[in-house]
């Protein structure tokens, strides 16, 4: 570059060089900038999940200490409606429907649906009784019946535009008459 | 092309100066204002992480605590479990951490339990039935960003059946 020629290509390049540094600087803030949103992002929404993930298995221990303490709490609530999962104190209460909900800190509300469990008509023995499904109408399909003594429970937890759930049965196993 | 660039050359020293000038405005403007939002974002990542990990962290031992218990005393921000071996859990009152037997710290230093940021009730059902439910609201900084969230958990007493 010491010959005549490039002193003299260098003297017309250096605005050409400057924005060319000018872009890359540009692109590099804005793309780091963009990646951090981006990881921002993904770990708020991880702590929102988090959040959730901690009302979900509430809800799920609440719905467990419903049935120790009483099973009609669970078998008087009529199927495949939505209920609130509040507390009240000294209990857990299952007595209001969205929208009435209770909003946790941080815009999360909770809601709990049951639906009746079929189980297949013994067959083969008294113990080929699996589940078939859930009784859908009320009614049972063919070749099933509705086990009074289960049901499905279904916990959902919502905030903003998303949602988390948790679906488990839960049995009358201390055996109160239904 | 050499009367070209000698043509160019005289008016290099206000014109050209005055572009790179306001080019160099310009640049230093961006950078400065991504390395202010950078830092911002990468404030909220450190906090929503820290806050996170030690709310997880806490929330597990404590409702571990309540499952292996069969008799509690809720108080506010005070846990006693009385049976079957003694183990208190509340809010340290110098530094404020979620603490188990005053000596075990069950969140870290640098996330800490505002003023009523932990509260302990106990539900009752027919029968046998207890639970305890916990709220806990952790607050953590990085430089000038804070934040703040609520976490909550219950554990049936299954130490109580």
């Amino acid at each position: 570059m010491n010959s005549k020629w490039g002193a003299r290509y260098m003297r017309g390049s250096m605005l050409v060089e400057m924005m060319v540094a000018l872009a890359i600087v540009v692109i590099v803030f804005t793309s780091a900038y963009g990646a951090l949103v981006v990881s921002g992002r993904a770990i708020a929404m991880a702590r929102q999940k988090g959040q959730a993930t901690f009302l979900l298995e509430e809800g799920a221990e609440a719905i467990r200490f419903a049935r120790d303490a009483d099973w009609n709490t669970i078998s008087i609530l009529t199927p495949d409606t939505t209920y609130c999962l509040d507390f009240a104190t000294p209990q857990f209460v299952f007595a209001d429907v969205p929208p009435a909900c209770d909003t946790y800190s941080g815009g999360f509300t909770r809601t709990v649906v049951y639906k009746n469990v079929c189980r297949q008509d013994p067959v083969v023995s008294s113990t080929d009784d699996h589940v078939v499904g859930t009784a859908s109408g009320g009614a049972c399909p063919a070749g099933s019946y509705m086990d009074e003594e289960t049901k499905l429970a279904t916990v959902s937890v919502s905030w903003g535009t998303r949602q988390e759930s948790l679906e488990f049965y839960i049995a009358n196993i201390f055996g109160e008459a239904p | 092309m050499n009367w070209l660039i000698y043509r160019r050359q005289k008016g290099f020293a206000l014109v050209e100066l005055l572009v790179y000038i306001a080019i160099l405005i310009i640049v230093t403007i961006v950078v400065v204002l991504g390395i202010v939002q950078i830092s911002r974002a990468f404030a909220r990542a450190k906090v929503d992480q820290k806050i996170s990990l030690a709310a997880e962290t806490a929330l597990s031992r404590i409702v571990h605590e309540i499952r292996s218990a069969s008799d509690v005393t809720a108080s506010g921000a005070v846990l006693t479990i009385n049976a079957p071996t003694t183990h208190i859990i509340d809010v340290n009152a110098g530094s404020p951490q979620v603490m188990l037997l005053d000596t075990a710290n069950l969140t870290p230093i640098d996330v800490t339990v505002p003023a009523g940021g932990l509260i302990f009730t106990e539900i009752t059902g027919a029968g046998e039935s207890r639970a305890v439910r916990v709220a806990l609201t952790l607050q953590s900084s990085w430089g000038d960003y804070s934040a703040s969230y609520t976490y909550y958990a219950t554990g049936v007493l299954r130490g109580s059946y």
